[in-house]
């Protein structure tokens, strides 16, 4: 599986509202999938454990974390500074 | 996108740019894009106090006046009281690196119970539970509910506590005489200074990890304790710089109501870009050690908190609109009490010369549960002790 999918399949998976089938880079978790703050919570922390990244490393983080484009860059970003 | 500077950028121009108070003290000059803060000068929490609305960003005056804005008031540990204001989304920013930092230290997420104890102007229910948290009022310090309050707290089994290192070593008395819960995982202390012999009596009772929470409802958290040891510096939530010995701190988040180069009541010293054993590279806080003394103490040997008194003045302040500005109470003998107060300089203020002291005493009969001696005292200013440099809401004179 690419690692995207695997993003995307955390995403889907910690969504409050089940149901969600489809997730494009534009999709914003807050607003499409309803992610209240504890459930973003959750997903960066199980982002972090996936990918053995840490996201208080990108400085901007919290700026990042609403696009699933943006959360995917994010990560990628830290995928390549521990490289 | 920005990186932590840039915010810290964007909050100056923003802070100088939409609100009255530090507009004032630029006199309407505008910051400009080479200013450094360094440029910028530090502001204290009495000046702020005493400008009232004017801390507040005219960006969200709407939100104010259509109650939209989350609301607190706080005295830190100097008493001088005011009302603080965040935007929802701002404040939920201000805590995900905590967050992150509580699972990847202690494994503790969202989803485990947590057990927290909250102001007593907050709500008039001693305990609110939901299904992951139970929330008790700190009313049950000196009420006389303490043991009832134990056996809720085992029964609720939280995995994790936040509590004032007061508060917990009143619970350690309790779990010495009834025991404890099996999936107590770990305690994090806040909003007092942590003493080392108490923490040590913390974990030995509980028998659990605990760590260190330094933050302000004005900022949020500020440095946070990592298995090593060491208060790391919330970086992406805050800059935090000293003063001659003051921590002075500004929000990187806290856009309703900015928080520039602000001069806390606590002392300590910055450590720049130190190379950590648990994996961080950053900023780390080191607090000077200040007396802990919450307690007052009682004639058969007992001993009360403190805040049974405090909360006095805190529903005082909630009913006629935060008539005091800042408060310290002295406990000169077992039955005898002087409450020194500066008030609000406003129309009100010789009414309340009439009534607070009046209410004051029977507020502390109420809590003391006897007749007492309350001595109530109106100041221009309560100044620091000069050992500390702090001015402690509380203290006790007998030994």
């Amino acid at each position: 599986m690419m690692d995207k999918d695997i993003l995307i399949n955390l995403i889907l998976e910690l969504a409050p509202q089940n149901g969600a089938k489809e997730v494009n880079d534009g999709t914003n978790i807050i607003v499409d999938l309803q992610y209240d703050s504890l459930a973003m919570v959750e997903l960066l922390n199980a982002i972090e454990e996936k990918f053995g990244v840490d996201f208080t490393e990108l400085p901007d983080f919290l700026e990042r974390f609403e696009c699933v484009g943006d959360i995917w860059d994010g990560i990628e970003t830290l995928l390549n500074v521990a490289q | 996108m920005l990186n932590n500077h840039q915010i810290l950028q964007k909050m100056m121009r923003h802070a100088y740019g939409t609100v009255p108070f530090y507009q004032h003290l630029m006199d309407g000059d505008v910051v400009a894009e080479s200013m450094e803060i360094d440029d910028l000068p530090i502001v204290d929490k009495e000046c702020m106090v005493k400008s009232g609305d004017s801390m507040l960003s005219s960006r969200y005056i709407g939100k104010y006046i259509g109650k939209q804005l989350s609301w607190t008031r706080t005295s830190g540990s100097s008493g001088i009281l005011h009302e603080i204001y965040w935007d929802d989304e701002d404040e939920r920013k201000s805590l995900k690196s905590l967050w992150l930092l509580r699972k990847k230290y202690y494994g503790i997420s969202p989803r485990q119970k947590l057990c927290y104890f909250f102001p007593s102007d907050i709500a008039v229910e001693k305990y609110m539970e939901k299904e992951r948290v139970l929330a008790v009022s700190r009313s049950v310090l000196y009420d006389g509910s303490m043991e009832e309050t134990y056996q809720k707290i085992k029964q609720f089994h939280p995995e994790w506590m936040i509590l004032q290192p007061s508060i917990a070593l009143l619970l350690c008395h309790l779990a010495e005489k009834y025991g404890i819960w099996n999936n107590l995982r770990y305690i994090e202390f806040t909003g007092e200074y942590l003493e080392l012999p108490l923490r040590h009596r913390v974990e030995a009772v509980f028998g659990c990890r605990t760590a260190n929470q330094y933050g302000t409802k004005e900022v949020n958290s500020i440095a946070y304790e990592c298995p090593e040891g060491n208060m790391h510096v919330m970086s992406d939530n805050v800059y935090l710089e000293t003063a001659g010995e003051n921590v002075c701190v500004t929000s990187l988040r806290n856009y309703a109501m900015p928080f520039v180069r602000y001069q806390l009541d606590d002392r300590g010293k910055i450590s720049r870009g130190v190379a950590c054993a648990c994996g961080r590279c950053g900023d780390i806080l080191t607090l000077s050690a200040g007396r802990s003394d919450d307690f007052i103490k009682l004639a058969d040997g007992g001993v009360m908190h403190a805040y049974a008194l405090m909360q006095i003045v805190h529903s005082i302040n909630y009913q006629y609109d935060g008539c005091i500005m800042q408060y310290q109470i002295i406990q000169a003998d077992y039955d005898y009490f002087v409450f020194k107060l500066v008030l609000a300089e406003d129309d009100s203020e010789e009414e309340m010369k009439d009534i607070l002291p009046q209410l004051i005493a029977r507020g502390v009969d109420e809590r003391m549960n006897e007749d007492c001696v309350t001595d109530v005292q109106f100041e221009e200013d309560i100044f620091p002790e000069e050992r500390t440099g702090k001015c402690r809401i509380f203290r006790t004179e007998i030994a």
